[in-house]
């Protein structure tokens, strides 16, 4: 430790020697900095620090930065051959070097190496060689027209050493990164490229701030605002020997995020295939005469990136004012045209969310009132997401931009808590918690805050001051693709154990920077994602169109929707690992669902209702059927089993047609709430993107009661102690005892272990219930993270198959942490119920060694007849021995 | 030949499964069936009887044959019993297979032949059994006589017909026509299996020793596919002259009992395709008689897809004859369900908004969104992804156009297609094929050319014939001066295949039946996304250089190579004389030959 810090001085000390030298870049007036490479810099347009530091440096150049970096970039691809692979768009994005010229690149800031350098040892010589192209290319280039660009190589910086539990190891992975930094260093001087090393600078950043009992990233990996303005003074000082400009450059950093904000939105907009890929060559007529000329997707979205171009460029106008000392207001007056169109489709006047509910038939007994509409809150429009939080309050997502955000929209989308504070059913206050936003297609509340997917990334944002509105914000995954925008991550469910699930659909083409290396994939994908330790990957690589629902039952056995066809499956089974670029093969559905498409699904489990009702798994559905399903759940061999029962939602389409049941839940009294996305045009291709008929001004909440049966008395949770929280997850309602393990998740993690344990053992062993508290128990182990060996070998063998099957679930993503862990699963192969099998052979998948293989095989020893296994056994090891005869 | 259409029945009932299937694949993103993955795998063949037939069960043949195997030890004989009854196996390797579970088991090769036959489900084993029945009559008569108790308890069984069949010709081999047949007609429903048996008894006298027998039974009007196909299996010196028109007249009389929907299938083509062998040793008269009273009889096919993620048929225009049975194979390759309504003209606008205003409640027949309507005139259920629907139905009798559409809320209004109902459709063809885009689809098979091909082959228009060929054939071939090196050089092809045109013909038809080495496809997977494929044209120690197409070629480093795969798939389409009329294929034939008795100038390197 000691001689390293010695060393990190000394290596400092040669930076501040070569201070005296020339300066490693020379910025000429109006110059054109691109900056390019993985998150670091990706990340590097949302903080600012060191753009702002430099403008203020050099007020009267009036530079223009544009930043083209991307989680998950690889130099590979950026050389004169391409890797597509590590450079991942999707359809028709374009190419670095088209993207390099339409910014008029003088000055290139490249950082890569980081994903690089999981390749260790191995992938060194590689990494040299895939540089020196990258050199040899760039400089050979005239991006700007006027001459070859500037090039300076910078190194990755190095993971954050932590003694918190939660967070990777660092030595590992910066044995790794030291290298692949020095290999950088090692070709930029065989080029003669300037190089800024930021391995060194940032360990002594770190290590600076944690004698402050600070840290600089969030995740080990990824700098904070915070990391971000302590690294922009070294690069600053690397690159133009120099020290940073002090003083409050507040203002000046707000307008540089300003434009950086409005400059993403163009490089990184959403609904890519639909602005330049595949589907924006759909044409459609631009009048309902006959005859009528056609106009593309295409044609309008990119004159719609014409004026986001301009726009960029009148923020820049601004930025060199404010650096000026001056400051002008930004104009937007000059904005070249977008062509109109007309619909192609005639719509029907809304009936009023009252009369609506006239055309909605529901189970005899059942009552349906309005609880909002935009009638009372304006800003409820076309909700497709929800939620009720701790508190018991109900956040919604309204989209109103749907299929996206316009330039030149003055409403964007929103997440919003709707509250009824009186008690009588019906909402009478409505906050804006988060406005500015563009298809917020998920959200889940963790900790303190929310987390909601803003593609291509995901904000946690929180409310720190507590007037009721989001301050707080900090990106946790970046890179998640959006080339379609309704295929964008959703329906961010909870797993019992706390880890929360993202999603790609066709099209979409992601990279996820994780400490274990690059996350990438391919159209359609659900990802698992453990928001406590960063841990993500892919949980279900499948063909899926996209991926629209996740829901677990109350033994944590997941129904994963796919919204395009409404086909539905048994999660436990296809979720195996299988090594990217494979995906799993195509799979049974577990129900025969009567009608398509589904945007969400949603568990019924309310004592509220009768008994029939039950656990029983809703399906919501938006064309022909506009309704929602009912299916009841029975266990079907190793798997499950969907009925369908009466609809408990059936919309009469030819008198509400733009009834559009998007979202459901149950609510903290046992009532049930959905959404109805209140518009009649929700195809993406069958009608233009911006046709007019589209609908922006409706949006409506309803409630379904049983009528003569009381309402439940909400658990409170809120601000209870943990003991109280621990007693709420003897609650049959699954939504209140995820709600109890979120508030647990905001109190100390040992705290709550230690009185876990003591609630276990105080736990009345006669309950007939006394499996599934244990069973919870073991989740909130899961859910903070810490691993308690001999309980989950007690739950491995509890008497109830579906604890086991559970406990088995959790093995698997603690088997680094457990002894012997095969040995454990041979047992849960060897179970008598094929449910525990299941989870055995899923869990071998994740070990790479033959003898994983082995023990997968076991499980076929106790079917009844080997010839002919139960059907999600026989899938399941067909997968994992897909995945496992690889491996010794 | 004879032993195909005995068993294309199995065959065919595999294609529709493997159609089902396409929605899984079309998930993984592999369009075609790849089988070759040279990595030994790991297997564990200590393990229980369960255990080691579940790994041996997903292997691939090329796997499978790197797993060890010594005829020494009984923990073999799975891998062994394994060879034996796979599908598209060697014939070295089964012969193989055999002899080592004889040795292991201390049996003789036929009683393991017979084993394997008894055990074997011809549906999911589909190809195999006939290929067993080949090696069966191929043992020696001694050893074959040694287990005739055996081969008759299983040709009188109630076994599956294919392995019934095959014990009937191991009979026809050891024992006179007369015994045989009296046996079989002692046991319920094996006269037809013997029937169906017979082209695969490899002496031709013992099968002609058949032809009283079977002539009798197809005048009487009994069994008449089956007749049909036995007698094709009899040399034609055999035939009594005399009884050419008798057998062709109750080979149309049962064909005109054949009820029309069942027209498209292979019971009534075998019928057609002996009356049209027969039509060419009668008298012209009387074989033009034969051959336009089947003609008459047939009905036409069209295949639809739709384009997966784009709310499309992959078809816009069929063009069809007045009043002529039709049978659609309409394949739902999307993600999202689609079905098939041809409505009135001009009704698309009337059918497509009365459609989306419906509950998704079936009707009568089980269909959903399809408005009750007189201006509906067929519709298919709905398609779930993968589904695939055949309908039956006679063109409608007016001439117009005819308006197809998807009637699931919002697709008619980018689902569409015309089928477009003429008065003649050779005279159609003939005149207007020019300005049709997507011409009428025959599903064109062998036997609608039995006839022709025996003829000799004339080009009638040689500028048409040459242009057929410019467009179609000379962008992979050359032929003489023309065309591109990429498949087979096509001068000399007739010699090649020893002046068998019909060969020729069936390879066009079916590409992948006879793969040259050479011209095999290999994909190689490069990473994530990046895959290539094409012919290999030379490799080395480091690298591989792979002609992906007429004018393009690519070398690989093999340290870049993920994995590679040969396929059984060939690179040229399959079906790609579908567009065209019967004439325009003779033309084009005509012309390949015409143009093929030169030799090759050189080959590539």
């Amino acid at each position: 430790m000691k001689i390293r810090s010695l060393l990190v001085a000394a290596l400092l000390c040669i930076a501040a020697f070569t201070l005296t030298a020339a300066p490693a870049l020379e910025l000429k007036p109006g110059d054109h900095v691109a900056v390019i490479g993985n998150a670091l810099a990706d990340r590097m347009q949302h903080h600012g620090w060191f753009e702002t530091l430099t403008l203020a440096k050099f007020p009267k150049h009036d530079l223009v930065f544009r930043n083209l970096a991307a989680s998950g970039d690889e130099v590979a691809g950026f050389t004169d051959k391409p890797d597509a692979k590590v450079r991942m768009r999707s359809d028709n994005f374009g190419t670095s070097d088209q993207w390099l010229t339409k910014v008029q690149a003088d000055v290139v800031l490249a950082f890569f190496g980081f994903n690089e350098a999981f390749a260790g040892d191995a992938g060194l010589d590689k990494f040299k060689t895939d540089l020196a192209a990258f050199i040899k290319h760039t400089r050979a280039q005239n991006y700007s027209g006027k001459g070859n660009p500037r090039l300076v190589l910078f190194s990755p910086i190095a993971v954050e050493p932590s003694n918190d539990s939660n967070w990777p190891k660092a030595e590992p992975l910066n044995a790794n990164l030291q290298k692949y930094a020095a290999a950088i260093a090692e070709m930029a001087k065989a080029n003669s490229v300037p190089f800024v090393d930021l391995y060194y600078p940032s360990l002594e950043l770190y290590s600076q701030a944690a004698k402050q009992k600070q840290v600089l990233t969030f995740n080990a990996i990824h700098l904070t605002e915070a990391g971000d303005k302590a690294l922009a003074p070294q690069i600053f000082r690397a690159l133009f020997s120099d020290t940073a400009p002090a003083g409050n450059l507040e203002k000046l950093r707000t307008a540089v995020l300003d434009k950086n904000l409005e400059w993403h939105r163009r490089y990184r907009t959403v609904d890519g295939y639909n602005v330049y890929g595949g589907r924006s060559k759909l044409s459609f007529p631009v009048s309902k005469e006959k005859g009528a000329a056609k106009i593309t997707n295409y044609d309008v979205m990119q004159q719609e990136m014409s004026q986001r171009d301009v726009m960029s460029a009148n923020r820049d106008k601004r930025v060199w004012a404010v650096a000026k000392g001056g400051e002008v207001k930004v104009d937007d007056s000059n904005l070249p045209p977008v062509s109109l169109l007309e619909s192609n489709r005639e719509v029907k006047p809304f009936l009023s969310g009252e009369e609506t509910i006239k055309h909605i038939t529901v189970p005899k007994g059942l009552k349906v009132t309005l609880f909002a509409d935009e009638k009372q809150f304006p800003e409820l429009v076309s909700p497709v997401q929800m939620g009720f939080d701790t508190k018991g309050r109900l956040w919604v997502a309204a989209w109103p931009s749907y299929p996206e955000l316009r330039p030149t929209d003055k409403v964007f989308d929103k997440l919003l808590i709707i509250e009824d504070t009186n008690g009588d059913g019906k909402a009478d206050k409505c906050t804006t918690f988060l406005d500015g936003l563009n298809c917020p297609t998920g959200f889940q509340f963790y900790k303190d805050g929310v987390i909601v997917v803003q593609a291509p990334d995901v904000w946690f944002v929180r409310d720190t001051d507590g007037d009721g509105k989001a301050d707080w914000k900090e990106r946790m995954v970046m890179g998640l693709d959006s080339a379609d925008s309704h295929h964008t991550a959703n329906a961010m469910a909870y797993e019992p154990g706390g880890a929360t699930y993202l999603s790609d659909g066709v099209f979409h083409r992601t990279q996820i920077e994780t400490a274990a290396g690059p996350i990438r994939n391919s159209d359609g994908c659900i990802y698992r994602w453990e928001p406590l330790t960063s841990k993500l990957e892919r949980y279900v690589p499948y063909g899926f169109a996209n991926p629209h629902g996740k829901v677990f039952d109350r033994w944590g056995n997941d129904i994963i929707t796919d919204a395009t066809g409404n086909a539905n499956y048994f999660g436990p089974a296809f979720s195996g690992m299988i090594d990217a670029p494979a995906k799993h093969g195509g799979m049974k559905q577990f129900w025969n669902r009567p009608s398509r498409p589904c945007p969400g699904t949603a568990m019924m489990s309310s004592r509220h209702f009768p008994a029939e009702f039950q656990e029983n798994f809703l399906n919501l559905n938006v064309i022909g059927f506009q309704g929602i399903f009912r299916v009841k759940m029975s266990e079907d061999g190793a798997g499950l089993k969907g009925e369908t029962l009466e609809d408990l939602v059936k919309g009469d389409n030819n008198m509400i047609p733009n009834f559009r049941p998007a979202a459901a839940d149950v609510a903290p009294d046992g009532s049930i709430y959905f959404l109805d996305w209140a518009k009649e045009l929700i195809g993406h291709m069958q009608h233009h993107i911006r046709d007019p008929n589209r609908d922006k001004q409706h949006g409506r909440i309803y409630r379904i009661t049983a009528e003569g049966r009381p309402l439940l008395k909400p658990v409170k949770i809120d601000g209870e102690t943990i003991e109280n929280l621990l007693a709420a997850l003897t609650t049959p309602e699954g939504n209140v005892r995820i709600r109890a393990k979120i508030e647990l998740s905001k109190h100390d993690s040992a705290k709550v272990i230690a009185a876990t344990k003591k609630w276990v053992a105080d736990l009345d062993k006669t309950d007939k219930e006394y499996q599934h508290h244990l069973t919870e128990a073991l989740w909130v182990h899961q859910w903070h993270n810490v691993v308690d060996e001999a309980f989950l070998k007690q739950m491995l063998r509890s008497p109830d198959h579906r604890a086991r099957a559970a406990a088995t679930r959790v093995l698997c993503y603690w088997r680094d942490r457990v002894k012997d862990p095969l040995t454990l699963l041979s047992a849960q192969a060897k179970d008598d119920h094929s449910r525990v099998r299941l989870e055995a052979i899923r869990a071998c998948s994740f070990f790479r060694t033959s003898k994983a293989a082995e023990v997968a095989l076991e499980a076929l020893e106790k079917e009844p007849n080997p010839d002919k296994p139960d059907y999600y056994i026989k899938y399941c090891l067909d997968e994992t021995m897909k995945q496992l005869s690889r491996f010794k | 030949m004879n032993l195909r259409s005995v068993f294309c029945l199995a065959t065919a009932l595999v294609t529709v499964a493997a159609a089902t299937n396409l929605s899984a694949q079309h998930h993984e993103g592999h369009g075609e069936k790849t089988v070759t993955k040279v990595e030994k795998p790991i297997v564990f063949l200590d393990k229980s009887p369960a255990i080691v037939k579940f790994q041996i069960g997903r292997l691939s043949n090329e796997q499978l044959l790197l797993v060890d195997r010594e005829p020494s030890h009984p923990k073999f004989a799975p891998v062994y019993d394994a060879i034996l009854s796979r599908a598209k196996m060697p014939a070295k390797f089964r012969v193989e297979a055999v002899a080592a579970l004889a040795k292991i088991r201390k049996t003789d090769e036929p009683t393991e032949i017979l084993a394997a036959l008894g055990r074997l489900d011809p549906e999911k084993s589909p190809g195999v059994l006939p290929e067993l029945a080949a090696l069966l009559v191929a043992q020696k008569s001694e050893t074959l006589k040694k287990n005739q108790p055996s081969i008759e308890s299983l040709a009188g069984g109630d076994g599956p017909d294919s392995a019934r069949q095959a014990a009937f010709a191991a009979l026809a081999v050891i024992q006179p026509a007369d015994i045989v047949w009296t046996f079989a007609q002692n046991k319920p429903g094996a006269v037809n299996v013997l029937l169906n048996a017979l082209p695969l008894v490899p002496d031709a006298t013992k099968r002609a020793a058949f032809f009283p027998k079977i002539t009798t039974l197809l005048k009487a009007g009994t069994e008449a596919p089956a007749c049909a196909r036995a007698l094709a299996s009899i040399p034609k010196d055999a035939w009594p002259a005399g009884e050419l028109q008798p057998i062709a007249d109750a080979l149309l009389a049962a064909a005109k009992k054949t009820p029309e929907a069942q027209r498209t299938q292979n019971d009534f083509l075998d019928l057609r395709q002996l009356a049209q062998n027969l039509a060419t040793r009668l008298p012209k008269e009387n074989g033009m008689a034969v051959r336009k009273s089947f003609a008459a009889l047939g009905v036409n096919v069209l295949r639809l897809r739709t384009v997966y993620e784009q709310m499309f048929f992959d078809k816009t225009l069929f063009v069809v004859e007045a009043g002529k049975p039709i049978e659609l194979i309409f394949e739902n390759t999307d993600a999202m369900q689609h079905n098939w309504v041809l409505v009135a003209p001009d009704a698309v606008e009337e059918i497509g908004a009365a459609a989306e205003k419906m509950q998704p409640t079936p009707d009568a027949q089980g269909r959903v969104h399809v408005p009750v309507s007189p201006k509906v005139l067929q519709a298919t259920k709905m398609l779930n992804s993968g589904d695939i629907v055949r309908l039956r139905f006679i063109a409608p009798a007016k001439p117009d156009k005819y308006p197809y559409i998807c009637s699931y809320p919002g697709h008619a209004l980018r689902m569409r297609g015309t089928l477009l109902v003429v008065p003649d459709l050779e005279q159609y063809l003939a005149t207007a094929a020019p300005e049709v885009p997507e011409p009428t689809i025959t599903e064109w098979k062998l036997a609608d050319f039995a006839a022709d091909l025996s003829k000799s082959l004339s080009v009638r228009n040689a500028t048409k014939s040459k242009e057929l060929f410019t467009a179609n054939c000379a962008t992979c071939h050359q032929l003489g001066k023309e065309g591109a090196e990429f498949g087979p050089n096509l001068a000399g092809v007739l010699a090649k295949y020893k002046g068998d045109r019909k060969a020729v013909f069936e390879q066009i038809l079916d590409p992948s039946k006879n793969i040259e080495e050479r011209y095999r496809n290999h994909s190689f997977e490069l990473g994530d996304e990046l895959s290539i494929s094409g012919l290999i044209l030379l490799e080395d120690a480091t690298t591989v250089t792979v002609q992906t197409g007429p004018n393009a070629v690519q070398k690989l480093k093999k340290s870049e190579i993920k994995s590679r795969r040969s396929s059984t798939v060939s690179l040229m389409p399959a079906g790609l004389l579908n567009i065209f009329s019967k004439e325009q294929i003779l033309d084009l034939l005509g012309y390949i030959e015409s143009g093929s008795s030169a030799q090759p100038k050189s080959s590539k390197k």
